[in-house]
Formats: C-alpha cells, sequence, structure tokens
C-alpha cells in the first residue's frame, strides 16, 4: 500500500512541476531548430516501440510507462 | 501600422521588405486585432533588419565585409545557411545565395544597359556556393564575395509571423507579405481566404491587375517573376532573373510562377527554381510541385 | 522512373531543410505509412515472426486517422513452470490427448505452442482549436483462444507557447480466454492424457478446438494514464508519466504448472504431481516513467526509467539508454542498453511441498519470480533519396534468475531452477509518405 502512495504522490509532484514550474520553462518559436530534427521526439519510431512493448509484455511482469499501451493479448 | 477594420475581421497593414504588408485577422476586438497584427509587423521588422544588405549593423554586413576572415554566425542565420546549402544542392547551382555581385553589373532598369561578357566574366569569379566554407556555426567567404539572404527572407518572415499568430491565437488568419502568403485555417464562417496574386505589368507603365483569383484556407503561395524589372537592347528583352552559373539572365522562364506549398519557403524556393529553369519551367513545375501556376 | 525519385527527393529535401528552421507548414494532406517485420527467436525455445503495418492520413483541416494492422506467428518451447527432476517426466499437453516428456535434467518445455495472432487498431484525431486535440480508437485482436476488445480515448493539450504538452489517456479492454483443452481448476492436477497423440499434438487455430467452445473465461483491463512533456531547453525535451491500469477476471495462465515435490528427496511426488497454477483474478499496477531526449552536437541520447508496482507484490526498476549517433547526412547508428529488475509476485513458488498446505494462489511462471533482464541492441536507419525510410535493428535480450536459490533442497540443489532465457531480435522497418 505505501509504495503505491510513493508512486502516486511522485506522479503529481511531476504534474505539478511540469504544470506549474516550467511556464518560465521553454523556447522561442524559433528555437526550435533541434527539436525538430529526427530524433528529437519521443516515440517517434511507434513501430518498433509496438514490438517492443509486446515483447516485453509477454516476457516480463510489468506494463504500463512512456508506452501507448496496446491491447491485450493471451501472450501473458 | 494601420488597423483597418473589415465586414469580417481585421486587416493590420505595415510596410516591410521594400512592399505593403498585411494581416488579415478573423477576431471582433480592435485589441486582438492590434496585439496579434503588432506581433506579426514586428517579427517582419526584426528579420528585415537581420538580414538586410543596406544595414551596416548586422550579421550580412559582417559576412560581407569579413575580407576572407571566418564569422561566427547566430542560429537563426545559421539555419538559414543550410537551407540555403540545401537549395543549392538541390537547383544544381542554380539557386546561389551568393549571385548578388552580379547585380553590380546588371541593372534592371528599362534601359539598354547589358553588360559586357568581360564584365560579367570578372563578377562570376565572386559567385559560387561551392567557394564557401560553411561548417555551421562559421561561414567564411573568399574576400570580395557577398552573401544575400533576401531571396529567402521575406518568404522566412511569412512562415514566422504565421507560426506566431497561430502560438497567440485559435483564429484564422492570412499573412501576406508582398504577395508571398501564407493562411491559418478557414474563418469561422467556414470560408478559406479569398487571394488574388497579380499577374506582372507588360510594360512598366500599365498598372498591376489580379490574374489569379483563389481561394486558400491553409498552405502557402509565393511568386517569383517581375517582369517590370528588365533590360532592353536591339529589341531583346533580357528579364531580371540572373543564372548563377552563367551570370546571364535566364532568357526564357515564363513572366510569373506561383507555386502553392506547405510553407512559404518551400514555394519561394520552388517558384524561384522554376523560373531558372527558363523554358523548363512548366516541365519542372509539373515534376516537382502540387499546385502551380505560369504567367506566360 | 529518375524523374518520380528526384520529385520525391527535392520535395522532401526542401521540406525537411524548411522543417530544421522549424517554420513547416503542417502539411496539407499526408499519409504516412510506416511498416516493420521482426523476427524473434529463443535458441531452443519459441520463435515468432510479427508483421506490422500502421498508416496515419492527415486530413486538410488537421484531423488525422490512424490505422494499425500487426500479424504474428508464434511457434515452439515454452516453460511450462515445473521444476527439473533427476529422472524423465511426462506431462500432458494442453488438449488433453497428447503428451510431452522431458528429459532427466532438463526444464520442462511445453513444446505444443503454436499460435496466429491479428490485431488491428483505428483511431481518430480531432483538433479542438490551436492547443487542444481528441483522440478516439478502437483496438481488436484474436488468437485461437484469446480475443480482446477495447476502446480509448485521449485528450491533449498544449501550455506555454506549446513548451508544455499535457495528455490524459483513459483506455478499457474486454478480453475473452477460451482456453485449449478448457479452463483447468485452480491448483488442480494434470490429468493424464486421454489420447495416443503423443508430443506432436500441436495447438493451433487449424486445431478442432470443440472442446474449449462453450469455455470461456473474462478478463476487463481499465487503464488510465497522465503525461507530461516538457520542452527544457533548445536541446532537450523531458517527458513524465503515469499510468494506472486495473485488471480484473480470469489472469491464471491456463497452461502453466507448479511441481508438488518430496520434502525430503526434492523429486516430483509419485502422484499428482502437477498442479495447474492459480492466480488472484484481481490486479492494481502503477508506473512512473520518466524519458530524457538531449541533443548533443549531431547526436541524440535518450534515457528514460520506469518504476512499476502492483498489489501482486511485483516491483520494478527499467532503466534504458540509446545514442542515436547521426554519423552521416541522412544515416544514423543507435546503439541502445536496457537493464530491467523484477521482484517475484507475493504468489509466485517455484515448486510447491507435498504434504503443507496449499496456498490459495501459486504460480511458478518464470516471469513473475525475481528476474533481471538485458537487452543489447544496435540500429542503423537510413533516409533514401525518395525520402523514405529503412531502418535494420539486431537486439539480444536475456533473462537471467536465481538457478540455485537457498531454499532447494534434495535433488533441486543440483538442478538448474532458472536456466537464462536468451532470445536474438532482428527487424526491419520501412516508412514511406507522401
Amino acid at each position: 500500500m505505501r509504495r503505491r502512495e510513493v508512486a502516486m504522490v511522485l506522479a503529481m509532484l511531476a504534474v505539478g512541476a511540469a504544470a506549474g514550474g516550467c511556464a518560465s520553462m521553454g523556447v522561442q518559436p524559433w528555437e526550435r531548430d533541434v527539436l525538430s530534427q529526427p530524433g528529437m521526439t519521443p516515440g517517434e519510431d511507434i513501430v518498433t516501440s509496438a514490438l517492443d512493448e509486446h515483447i516485453y509484455f509477454s516476457k516480463e511482469a510489468s506494463t504500463g510507462g512512456l508506452g501507448s499501451g496496446g491491447g491485450g493479448c493471451g501472450c501473458n | 501600422m494601420i488597423l483597418e477594420h473589415l465586414p469580417d475581421g481585421w486587416r493590420a497593414a505595415f510596410t516591410a521588405f521594400g512592399g505593403p504588408c498585411e494581416v488579415l485577422l478573423d477576431v471582433d476586438g480592435r485589441d486582438d486585432a492590434a496585439v496579434l497584427g503588432e506581433a506579426a509587423g514586428g517579427e517582419a521588422a526584426r528579420i528585415e533588419r537581420l538580414w538586410s544588405r543596406y544595414r551596416d549593423d548586422n550579421i550580412i554586413h559582417a559576412i560581407n565585409h569579413a575580407q576572407g576572415r571566418t564569422v561566427d554566425v547566430d542560429d537563426e542565420t545559421a539555419g538559414l545557411l543550410d537551407l540555403a546549402a540545401q537549395c543549392f544542392e538541390l537547383g544544381e547551382g542554380r539557386f546561389d545565395v551568393t549571385s548578388g555581385v552580379l547585380r553590380r553589373a546588371w541593372t534592371f532598369d528599362g534601359s539598354a544597359n547589358v553588360p559586357t561578357a568581360a564584365e560579367v566574366a570578372a563578377l562570376l569569379s565572386l559567385v559560387g556556393w561551392g567557394r564557401v566554407t560553411w561548417r555551421r556555426p562559421q561561414l567564411t567567404l573568399p574576400a570580395g564575395m557577398e552573401v544575400d539572404l533576401g531571396g529567402l527572407g521575406k518568404e522566412y518572415a511569412v512562415d514566422r509571423a504565421a507560426q506566431l499568430l497561430s502560438l497567440r491565437t485559435s483564429a484564422a488568419a492570412l499573412v501576406n507579405f508582398g504577395g508571398d502568403l501564407r493562411a491559418l485555417g478557414e474563418r469561422r464562417d467556414g470560408r478559406p481566404w479569398r487571394v488574388g496574386v497579380e499577374a506582372p505589368a507588360a510594360t512598366a507603365g500599365e498598372a498591376p491587375r489580379p490574374a489569379l483569383d483563389l481561394e486558400l484556407a491553409r498552405g502557402a503561395l509565393a511568386t517569383s517573376g517581375d517582369s517590370r524589372r528588365y533590360l532592353l537592347k536591339d529589341g531583346v528583352r533580357y528579364p531580371h532573373i540572373l543564372d548563377p552559373r552563367t551570370g546571364r539572365p535566364v532568357m526564357d522562364a515564363p513572366r510569373s510562377v506561383t507555386v502553392l506549398a506547405d510553407s512559404c519557403l518551400e514555394a519561394g524556393v520552388l517558384a524561384t527554381l522554376a523560373m531558372l529553369h527558363g523554358r523548363g519551367a512548366g516541365r519542372f513545375l509539373a515534376t516537382h510541385c502540387a499546385r502551380y501556376w505560369v504567367q506566360a | 522512373m529518375a524523374a518520380t525519385d528526384g520529385k520525391a527527393s527535392l520535395r522532401a529535401a526542401l521540406a525537411a531543410a524548411c522543417g530544421a528552421l522549424g517554420v513547416a507548414g503542417a502539411p496539407a494532406q499526408a499519409t504516412e505509412v510506416r511498416t516493420g517485420v521482426l523476427g524473434y527467436t529463443e535458441p531452443g525455445r519459441v520463435s515468432a515472426l510479427e508483421l506490422v503495418g500502421d498508416a496515419k492520413h492527415t486530413f486538410a483541416g488537421g484531423q488525422a486517422a490512424t490505422f494499425r494492422f500487426v500479424y504474428d506467428v508464434l511457434s515452439g518451447s515454452s516453460a511450462n513452470g515445473g521444476v527439473p527432476a533427476a529422472a524423465a517426466q511426462t506431462f500432458t499437453s494442453p488438449s488433453g490427448r497428447g503428451s510431452y516428456t522431458t528429459e532427466a535434467g532438463a526444464t520442462p518445455l511445453d513444446g505444443t505452442f503454436r499460435d496466429t495472432r491479428f490485431a488491428g487498431s483505428a483511431g481518430m484525431t480531432l483538433p479542438w482549436g490551436r492547443l487542444t486535440s481528441a483522440t478516439l480508437g478502437l483496438y481488436g485482436s484474436s488468437e485461437h483462444d484469446y480475443t480482446s476488445l477495447g476502446a480509448n480515448a485521449a485528450l491533449t493539450r498544449e501550455f506555454n507557447r506549446k513548451n508544455t504538452t499535457v495528455t490524459l489517456r483513459a483506455a478499457r479492454y474486454e478480453d475473452s480466454v477460451s482456453p485449449e483443452g478448457g479452463a483447468p481448476a485452480a491448483l488442480s492436477a494434470m490429468l493424464p492424457a486421454t489420447g495416443g497423440g503423443g508430443d506432436d499434438d500441436k495447438l493451433g487455430p487449424d486445431k478442432d478446438d470443440d472442446d474449449n467452445g462453450g469455455d470461456s473465461l473474462a478478463k476487463s483491463v481499465t487503464d488510465l494514464g497522465l503525461s507530461v512533456t516538457q520542452v527544457l531547453g533548445r536541446r532537450t525535451l523531458l517527458t513524465l508519466n503515469y499510468t494506472n491500469s486495473r485488471v480484473a477476471g480470469y489472469q491464471t495462465d491456463p497452461y502453466k504448472l507448479l511441481t508438488v515435490v518430496d520434502p525430503v528427496s526434492g523429486a516430483p511426488r509419485a502422484a499428482d504431481a502437477y498442479l495447474f497454477e492459480s492466480r488472484p483474478d484481481r490486479r492494481l499496477k502503477h508506473a512512473v516513467a520518466g524519458e530524457l531526449l538531449r541533443h548533443l552536437g549531431r547526436d541524440v541520447m535518450t534515457l528514460s526509467y520506469r518504476y512499476f508496482d502492483d498489489d501482486w507484490g511485483v516491483t520494478s526498476h527499467t532503466a534504458e539508454l540509446a545514442w542515436r549517433a547521426n554519423v552521416a547526412a541522412k544515416q544514423y547508428l543507435q546503439p541502445n542498453v536496457r537493464w530491467y529488475h523484477q521482484t517475484a509476485a507475493d504468489f509466485y513458488r517455484r515448486w510447491l511441498v507435498d504434504g503443507q498446505a496449499l496456498p490459495e494462489h501459486a504460480s511458478a511462471d518464470y516471469r513473475l519470480g525475481d528476474m533481471t533482464a538485458m537487452t543489447y541492441g544496435l540500429k542503423y536507419g537510413r533516409t533514401l533519396a525518395t525520402g523514405n525510410e529503412v531502418s535494420l535493428r539486431v537486439e539480444y535480450y536475456a533473462q537471467t534468475g536465481e538457478s540455485h536459490p537457498a531454499e532447494a533442497f534434495g535433488d533441486l540443489r543440483d538442478l538448474d531452477l532458472f536456466p537464462t532465457v536468451d532470445a536474438w531480435i532482428v527487424n526491419f522497418g520501412y516508412t514511406f509518405g507522401k
């Protein structure tokens, strides 16, 4: 039970920091040159991510995190 | 900046890049229109200052007066130089930001003042992106060579202004800097923007007339060609588009080319490249552009 | 042909060059198709081949439709949960008709696995103004003994000049399991084979499935997620994610067994030595994850970490580092390393001891045990003259656990109770669009 609470608090802290504290962070629109380069988008290669997630889902007990989740399968 | 209340929104007008610029906004409030208009106008002025070749306090001046020394350029200029390098390659040497020195010999003022082959040859030794050393962010130009980003700056400004507007408002808008334009969505009543592209006048005295009447909801238009600028000698008309590889005008180009693309920069580069293909312009456009208009 | 290539290359290169300036337009209309083929093989165990096609079409109004199709075939052997023994062991195959034998000292592997899975999903993203968008989607998948149907929704909103992106997600899946040979009762004994099928009694969609027709068990999954992506600077992007997943219903693996061993010798007991596993029918999972993308000169580093925790007692840590080295104008090499460690579920038992009271739930599935997994990979990608992209990736994946746990006794002390499972993964990707 305690672990779960820790996880919740961590998540809330992260969201709070991002929503509030980050208002001053970031870049101006003309400073997006680097961010628009290939490789700088989270989850850019969706097909490879989906294949990886499927493997890890069927071989390990953990799910969730950064991926999109995806649907159920009988592999676990 | 002049704000004008139209029946269906606001128009902010100002002068930049040596010509009239306007932003049409699908907003109700004067204050909103003023803020957005100022943002677009301010951005146009900033970019014009940044790359104008008529100033002595900017990066272009520093580059063109470096006398062979290496100049460190800012990120935004570096971005444009990267694009210039790419365009040089894609256009197989036709698109060249170092071709501006040719204007020392060619002044397209309607006169018969056509330079000699020797004059052109002398200047050609100062033209060619291939002679430039560009390793972002360091640019080294042989002494005497010049860079002119004017051929990209206005289109870039249109895209930047459009981008600034899209970050500040969800309202539809049309950015039009001297005929290079970009549309940001349909208006609230669902109508696209109505855009008139001027046909170049046949002679210097004739008033321009809208030759194209288009509807545009998103995307960008750029036009290349201006038949008011030419030389006339022995009955031969020399249009102002210069091929940097020969140092001479492209003789069989259409009078103007208008291209539709996702961004104004793309449209501008495609239109310019098409003109530089001379009589092959139509074929170039048919191969590379989804929508375009040619005035022969 | 050359003209077609030149066309795509000039426009794509120009669009990319303008994109690098950060002013590229959202394409008025575009379709992008990503395809992938993956080969997976655990030497001596499972092999799989997976095909994925993912298409996204963006409409002039900014709406986007996505479709994904996955097809995979799986065959080979997988650990049935039983412990190795000093003598050969015979197991009944899941259909109940055939049997297979495991040699002395070897880990019992059920070699009758063969399955084909089709999965498809479709989604629609609808912008609402310039800063908000909603995504709705449907999912379905089918295997010979498993069906999943799902729906998902997401809401995305941008803040701070689009430097902060917040996404809320929800998904619900309704699954149904129809185990081959029927669902065994919890911790019931494996019955002897009824037919003379032998160990070639393969499972599969081509097989007559009469005997599991009426025995379908339900499972539902409810996922909730929140993610925040923040631009930290011109070269740095951070994503934080929280997901919560609630599973209710049948979660037991109907094909997994536990060995009941003699309390002194550690050998499988004389009668009814193999019991079917049993897992709780409720599970609540949490995961918190972070991913940092950092551009370094020419390269891009991706560092991610995930903490996972559930009420079955599994806790895990996952850390991954990928380095995209842009070795030439349109080519990159991307090595990656992933480390994963999990603790065992509370009801995980490598074996059961004869004479002791049966627990309510027990599973010997090594995937619920203490385990460490490492992945090492290398990906090569390149953009072709046409603007299309190809990539090839090779990965090595190895799962290790306690081969000789301290509590082993009798024969068990000399047997490898957690042999390393290793796998090779090769995948090829091709992306094209217009």
